[in-house]
């Protein structure tokens, strides 16, 4: 098998949510001459595209989406040792995280691994984070998009007091704030000061795309 | 008609009175408000810290063994029941939640095998513990786990639920309930990625976990009807904010033959029975009504569901409760917007009946004097028949 058709068999895996089969087929293309970079750029990360599609279609459901996490984490397994650094794509680096008094994660998460797999560097802070920690992440990484996800009702305010805390701290005009979660909407982004809204983890991944093409504001 | 009588003529689709009003409060700080008693929520400070604190720590497995906190949890669904039949409620969801052991002052278990955070409402009094993973991550986990005995659950819940009906059964319809339902307990009691895996893997031992799950239901529904409760509440949270977790066809495939067997049986012994879900389940509204549920509740607005076109669809089989939204207008929306939301729900779905006026959701947020114009107005505008301008 040439190289190029067995890339395309760890698409086709990752695609078909083959958590068994995945690892094999990268191990495969290896064999074939593939270089890590193509197995893991038109294979795995081509394939968590048609994932997404097929989320949004409708074909695919959340269950579908963290299955497919799981196929992403047995594909990269032989693929990491391989992958220098500097290979990893550069879409952005994105902070994440579940705002201060929340700690689901399922939607972040999710988050997360669509942003990974399009090739955006991310920081994931994990849940219950406290406003100042997203600052400093902000600060340390040179973020370009904090990504908050909350699904509370009562923690919404936590948004408000990042996007302030951020201000407070001089980084608001380099950085772009999205949310995410159960009880987000669009108006709600823009009545705590976010500049954007993700309505799943397919969307937030084309509002990333959008947030750093926009100049700075 | 006695609140009783009015709710049952609902779930049977049929026109009482006036549209039922049903309660899922299930905060502290409205409880408490609501009773005009100071000093009745527990901190979450009591727990976490000074001596309380210490004895968690250290000593989490005695507490668990003297039954203290099923005792708390026990105590306040009764204050709950009360402050309910206090604010002009029908019919109240009675949720058995004491289900609980504490690990110690951070964090507790539950009966399934999930791990919580103890956690503070706004007010800083104990939250219901809040979800963080699953303990069973895979299915030799899951065999190893010890479930609960659908004998000895029986005897708990049915003494539990017949202390509040003999209290509390001839002023107010209870709809008993426990945490948690069938899709909760094996995604979450898993975690989502390791249910995933496994439901591709292994569909076989999915099966089995779905039916030990049914069991123990099942032993809750019976404990109601033992109890001599009129209804019971099937809670199980299975959408998301834009559709839900899992596709119908695993549903169908794998749940609903246990959900049927639950309404079989619930009806079987007398109890009406109405499911709830949060977040977006519209692709699931025909399994639900073809389960034989008698009514569905949550329909949150927040996440795309309409009570009209829900009316529309499944009206004819099953009573719509819903849906007035807790994200702004219970929690900070003035008396004209409660008011215009009771006339927009008694709009989209109460004009022929099989219709009872709830909020989607119960937070520490919501506010007594909006639960108290929600009363207000679905007393005035919603009595039969209706004359909405």
């Amino acid at each position: 098998m040439d190289a190029d058709a067995a890339v395309g068999r760890v698409l086709e895996a990752m695609a078909e949510l083959d958590i068994d089969g995945v690892t094999p087929r990268v191990l495969e293309a290896l064999q074939a001459g593939a270089i890590p970079r193509e197995v893991l750029g038109e294979g795995l990360s081509a394939g968590m595209q048609v994932v997404g599609e097929r989320f949004e279609r409708g074909d695919y459901f959340l269950t579908d989406l963290v299955l497919a996490g799981e196929v992403m984490k047995a594909g990269l397994a032989p693929l990491e040792p391989l992958l220098a650094a500097s290979e990893v794509r550069g879409s952005g680096t994105v902070v994440l995280a579940t705002v201060k008094g929340d700690i689901h994660q399922i939607g972040k998460n999710l988050v997360g691994m669509m942003l990974s797999s399009a090739g955006y560097r991310v920081i994931d802070l994990g849940v219950d984070v406290p406003a100042a920690q997203v600052v400093q992440a902000v600060r340390q990484h040179r973020a370009d998009i904090v990504g908050l996800s909350v699904l509370l009702t009562t923690m919404v305010g936590q948004l408000r007091a990042v996007v302030e805390e951020l201000t407070e701290a001089g980084l608001r005009c380099g950085v772009k704030v999205m949310i995410g979660g159960a009880c987000t909407t669009p108006e709600l982004a823009r009545a705590m000061g976010c500049d954007a809204h993700g309505g799943d983890a397919v969307a937030a991944v084309r509002v990333c795309q959008q947030l750093i093409e926009e100049p700075a504001t | 008609m006695n609140p009783n009588q009015r709710t049952l003529i609902a779930l049977n689709r049929g026109l009482p009175d006036r549209v039922p009003l049903f309660s899922c409060t299930e905060a502290q700080n409205q409880v408490y408000e609501i009773l005009a008693e100071r000093g009745g929520a527990v901190p979450l400070s009591f727990v976490q810290q000074g001596l309380v604190g210490l004895l968690l720590r250290r000593a989490a497995p005695l507490v668990n063994a003297l039954g203290v906190f099923d005792r708390v949890f026990e105590s306040f669904l009764a204050k709950k029941v009360e402050s309910d039949i206090a604010l002009g409620y029908d019919c109240t969801w009675v949720m058995f939640s004491a289900i609980f052991n504490l690990r110690s002052n951070r964090h507790a278990t539950d009966i399934y095998g999930r791990l919580y955070d103890l956690v503070a409402d706004a007010d800083g009094n104990m939250d219901t513990p809040m979800y963080r993973e699953g303990l069973l991550t895979t299915p030799e986990k899951w065999n190893a786990w010890s479930h609960p005995d659908p004998d000895r659950f029986h005897q708990k819940l049915e003494r539990s639920f017949t202390q509040l009906q003999r209290r509390y059964g001839e002023r107010i319809y209870m709809l008993g309930s426990v945490c948690w339902g069938l899709w909760e307990n094996a995604t979450q009691s898993m975690g989502l990625p390791a249910f995933s895996v496994a439901l591709r893997r292994d569909p076989a031992f999915v099966r089995r976990m779905v039916q030990t799950y049914e069991r123990i239901y099942l032993a809750a529904v019976h404990a109601a009807a033992d109890a001599g409760l009129p209804g019971f509440v099937y809670s199980d949270d299975m959408g998301h904010k834009t559709g839900p977790q899992t596709s119908p066809r695993v549903f169908a495939e794998f749940f609903a033959p246990s959900f049927c067997r639950i309404v079989e049986q619930a009806h079987a012994r007398g109890l009406k029975i109405i499911i709830h879900s949060c977040g977006n389940v519209n692709m699931l509204l025909d399994i639900f009504a073809g389960c034989g549920f008698d009514g569905i509740h949550s329909l949150d607005p927040t996440a795309g569901m309409d009570l009209a076109e829900v009316k529309q669809r499944v009206g004819d089989r099953m009573c719509v409760f819903g849906n007035l939204d807790i994200s702004h207008v219970m929690s900070e929306g003035t008396r004209e917007e409660v008011e215009a939301a009771v006339i927009a729900a008694l709009r989209a779905a109460a004009a022929d009946g099989g219709f009872v006026m709830a909020m989607t959701n119960s937070h520490n947020a919501v506010r007594v004097e909006n639960s108290r114009w929600m009363v207000e107005f679905t007393h005035r505008h919603g009595t039969y028949p209706l004359a909405l301008e």
